[in-house]
């Protein structure tokens, strides 16, 4: 499978992603055999960079995969993220509607193929872009301007946050990444630990059974290259080590999420009190800037992320420590979802998506030391995430949980960080004795840029594929 | 304010082929503005809670099912509509066999009343409280919070004890006259409704007790058979034909609640239906006694839903209307109904497969999901008169006038405050 599913390219903190189309089918089907074997595999460690490659639905039908085949990927990934119900569960709508997407709207140039390189430094990002632009000339073509990820340094996301804290883990694989920086021991499996189909597909999912995916007819497969499933006689797993990837390109306006922090903080003190504007900034969040859980450290930033052995549960089922509509808990309400805290994580735990994505844009600096860090230049994240079922995984996530307004019994309230919030800002609750706070007028601090449905092929199903007849 | 009681009615008739065009035109006149059409203009009548139109074609005969979820009783809707809307009824049931027409509203009154389909086993989430009471309490909560934001804004709130905010509140609802209204509250339920929904209920145990020694034999060859027939019964493999999904899609999530219908063939043999019968009642009887506030078992987001055998018990109904989206409502029914849907629907065809009526089943979720999707109809027109209110919603607007001017301690008067 590749490297992807197992690695988020810590180490190679300079990426660039190749939104293309295919040019010629015959010499795309030619360049992938070519370039299958230096794609990232799990199972090794790359030496020097990274190369990851993505279909979307046109780009399969594009590079010759038959009606046949293709007729068994999933709706979602037919579809595209672009439909009109789509974009309103996803938030898609107003600003951040396609129409204004700088990429992959149906108005827009059709991506077919996503190129990811990943690398150490930027003369090393540059030297492997230029060798593999050469290698798919002719074949391929770029239909957007290439997108640079960075990581910081400091692994900091551009609102000021820790970010990639809390991810679900594989069951029966090797830990490979420390779920906190600097390392602590990993919490109880029960907060992390999903079943392998959560992710890969071809094996069993979080309900016992194998995450189907695509299949091709065994004669279409005369060479032998992919598994028979033992779930479809006559079939060829095209999708066995594979994994559906989503890809947003997610503009964040800092200003506006310093600005309104620090009204809110100069509003509270004008009452006479002392909301300072990280405690605003990290109700929002639901941790502090250094990623400590607000369970776990209610009034003050511990300075490190700490554990993430935390439930909302046993003692923050009100929300008073972590509000009930704040960022993390949205995106994992963990224990908190109903009464009964057992059952309410196992549902949880269905829900799960693996991040993959990385900053773009440099951070903002007061004064800026170089260009690109003033006010005005573009920043946001790449976001990137895995899951076996966009429908029961992503969507669900961005839907019943971050964009709802009734999340968790709340009333007409949104994401306060990522949420697309109506015209004249949402509201959101901060619960606190003797009453609630509610901050009004929240704005929208994230924008849609672009976002495509994937298919992230194994290793296999990559030379399958370059084996195409056109 | 007098407490009603509430009404699930479906009325079911039987369309000829020959009558389907002129439906179809009706049904579309109402889909395209439910609230307000002249057909049947949903809003212009304040006891329909939710309603909806399936027409379900090619069932030999086609139906068209009407859902209602009312306050009062069946037949002072369908008094109402007639009265008021006879022209919008006629167009809907003008090609049904029988049908009176409204120029007699007495004789259309009791023709709508005889194909009322009863349920046999029905949710109502907002039990005891009319669409009035559910519109008030949520002006009542908006009010409260719109003046706690002004109290936090003008620093009154720094330093204030719980009670005494919770005494500032109750000055705020005193001193508005459009409020009085909200200084005393009437019971979600009354005890004599709570203590005969438990006498049904403990009476049926009592009577499957006593019957046990005759019913046990029956039961154990009833297993055998049903076990048989589980491994052999087809099921669905596979998903659903993607234009159907993207066409149910189309109409989703526009409002808070969302609705689903589904009409599914009952599988063969006598001993389906009377598993079925069991069940629904059974169901209908816990449901009565522990679904009084607002959640149906674990699940918190049902408005009103029902089952019924319809169709000369040849075909299963379930309509819905549910807080959130379709993905959630399923995650729900497969994270903390899946025993008891299995039992349910297990007895129509396709079902995923499973052991012992009630296990495996819904509990094997992309095959569950891909069934229901499979099965549910297209809903051709739907109502609710209150887009922006989930149940909890309901359930906390009600709670915080109960408390309101309630005996609180200060513990209870904590757990208001945290309400708003």
């Amino acid at each position: 499978m590749q490297g992807l599913v197992a690695r988020a390219y810590g180490q190679l903190p300079y990426a660039r992603y190749l939104l293309c189309a295919v040019r010629d089918p015959a010499a795309a089907r030619a360049w992938l055999g070519q370039v299958a074997p230096g794609v990232s595999n799990a199972s090794r460690r790359d030496e020097g960079c990274g190369l990851i490659v993505a279909f979307t639905f046109a780009g399969l039908a594009a590079i010759g995969l038959d009606d046949d085949a293709l007729a068994t990927f999933p709706r979602p990934l037919q579809e595209g993220m672009v439909t009109d119900h789509r974009s309103r569960i996803l938030g898609d709508v107003g600003p951040n509607s396609p129409d204004r997407w700088r990429w992959g709207s149906p108005g827009q140039p059709a991506i077919h193929v996503l190129i990811a390189i990943y690398a150490p430094d930027e003369a090393e990002l540059e030297r492997e872009h230029s060798e593999r632009s050469a290698a798919f000339a002719g074949a391929l073509s770029l239909v957007a301007d290439p997108i640079d990820g960075l990581l910081t340094t400091t692994g900091f996301e551009h609102f000021g946050f820790a970010d990639g804290l809390s991810q679900p883990v594989i069951k029966g694989w090797p830990r490979r990444t420390a779920s906190v920086r600097p390392p602590a021991p990993p919490p109880p499996a029960k907060w992390e630990e999903v079943n392998p189909g959560e992710v890969v597909l071809g094996y069993a999912d979080n309900y016992g059974k194998p995450a189907r995916g695509p299949t091709v007819a065994a004669a279409a497969d005369p060479a032998g290259i992919l598994p028979a499933p033992d779930w479809a006689s006559g079939r060829r797993h095209l999708g066995h080590n594979g994994s559906f990837l989503v890809f947003r390109q997610l503009a964040q306006d800092v200003p506006a999420f310093r600005r309104f922090v620090r009204s809110a903080s100069e509003a509270s003190a004008a009452r006479g009190e002392s909301l300072s504007p990280e405690k605003v900034g990290a109700k929002m969040v639901g941790r502090w800037p250094s990623g400590a859980s607000l369970v776990n450290f209610p009034d003050t930033d511990p300075g490190h992320a700490g554990t993430n052995d935390f439930g909302y549960h046993e003692h923050d089922q009100g929300g008073f420590r972590c509000p009930g509509g704040a960022h993390v808990r949205r995106s994992n309400p963990r224990d908190s979802s109903a009464e009964n805290p057992e059952k309410s994580l196992a549902a949880t735990m269905n829900h799960r998506i693996l991040r993959r994505g990385r900053p773009y844009g440099l951070p903002l600096v007061d004064p800026p030391t170089q260009p690109g860090e003033e006010e005005g230049a573009e920043r946001g994240l790449l976001f990137l995430c895995l899951n076996t079922d966009f429908e029961r995984q992503f969507e669900f996530v961005q839907h019943t949980w971050m964009e709802n307004p009734f999340f968790a019994g709340l009333c007409d309230e949104v994401d306060p960080v990522v949420g697309s919030q109506p015209d004249g800002g949402g509201t959101f609750k901060i619960p606190d004795r003797p009453v609630r706070r509610r901050l009004t007028g929240v704005p929208s601090f994230v924008s849609t840029k672009g976002g495509a449905y994937l298919f992230l092929p194994g290793i296999r199903a990559l030379h399958y594929l370059a084996t195409l007849k056109g | 304010m007098k407490r009603v009681e509430q009404t699930v009615c479906t009325v079911i008739a039987n369309v000829s082929d020959a009558g389907l065009p002129a439906v179809r035109a009706a049904v579309r006149r109402i889909r395209v503005a439910p609230a307000c059409n002249d057909v049947l203009p949903f809003a212009d009548f304040d006891t329909v809670h939710f309603a909806s139109l399936v027409l379900a074609e090619g069932l030999d005969p086609s139906l068209l099912i009407l859902e209602l979820n009312v306050d009062g009783t069946a037949s002072e809707i369908l008094a109402a509509l007639v009265a008021r809307a006879g022209g919008g009824v006629d167009s809907l049931f003008g090609g049904s066999e029988g049908y009176p027409g409204s120029a007699d509203p007495a004789a259309a009154q009791a023709w709508l009343e005889a194909h009322v389909v009863r349920p046999g086993a029905y949710h109502i989430g907002a039990t005891g409280r009319t669409h009035e009471r559910i519109r008030l309490e949520a002006g009542l909560r908006e009010a409260i919070g719109e003046f706690l934001d002004k109290e936090e804004a003008s620093g009154a709130l720094v330093g204030a004890s719980a009670a005494s905010v919770r005494a500032a509140v109750q000055d705020f609802v005193r001193a508005d006259p459009s409020l009085s209204w909200a200084r005393s509250s009437p019971p979600r339920q009354t005890r004599s409704e709570r203590v005969r929904n438990k006498a049904m209920l403990y009476g049926a145990i009592a009577a499957v007790v006593v019957a046990l020694p005759v019913l046990l034999p029956v039961l154990l060859v009833g297993a055998v058979v049903l076990r048989l027939k589980e491994r052999t019964d087809p099921v669905q493999d596979g998903p659903p034909d993607p234009d159907h999904v993207r066409r149910l899609q189309e109409e989703e999530d526009f409002a808070a609640q969302n609705h689903l219908a589904s009409v599914i063939p009952i599988k063969p043999g006598v001993l389906r239906m009377v598993v079925l019968r069991v069940v629904l009642l059974a169901i209908n009887l816990v449901a009565r006694v522990s679904a009084v506030n607002g959640r149906l078992g674990d699940i918190p987001s049902i408005h009103f839903a029902h089952w019924s055998m319809i169709n000369g018990n040849r075909h299963l109904l379930f309509v819905s209307n549910f807080d959130g989206s379709w993905e959630s409502y399923l995650g729900d029914f497969i994270d903390k109904a899946a025993p008891g849907l299995t039992a349910v629907w297990s007895n129509t065809v396709d079902f995923p497969r499973t052991r012992l009526l009630a296990f495996e089943g819904a509990a094997d979720g992309p095959r569950f999901r891909a069934w229901a999707r499979a099965k549910q109809c297209s809903t051709d027109a739907w109502y609710t008169a209150y887009p922006a209110s989930t149940m909890t919603t309901i359930d906390d607007n009600t709670s915080i006038r109960e408390g309101l001017f309630a005996n609180l301690d200060e513990k209870a008067t904590d757990d208001w405050l945290a309400l708003l």
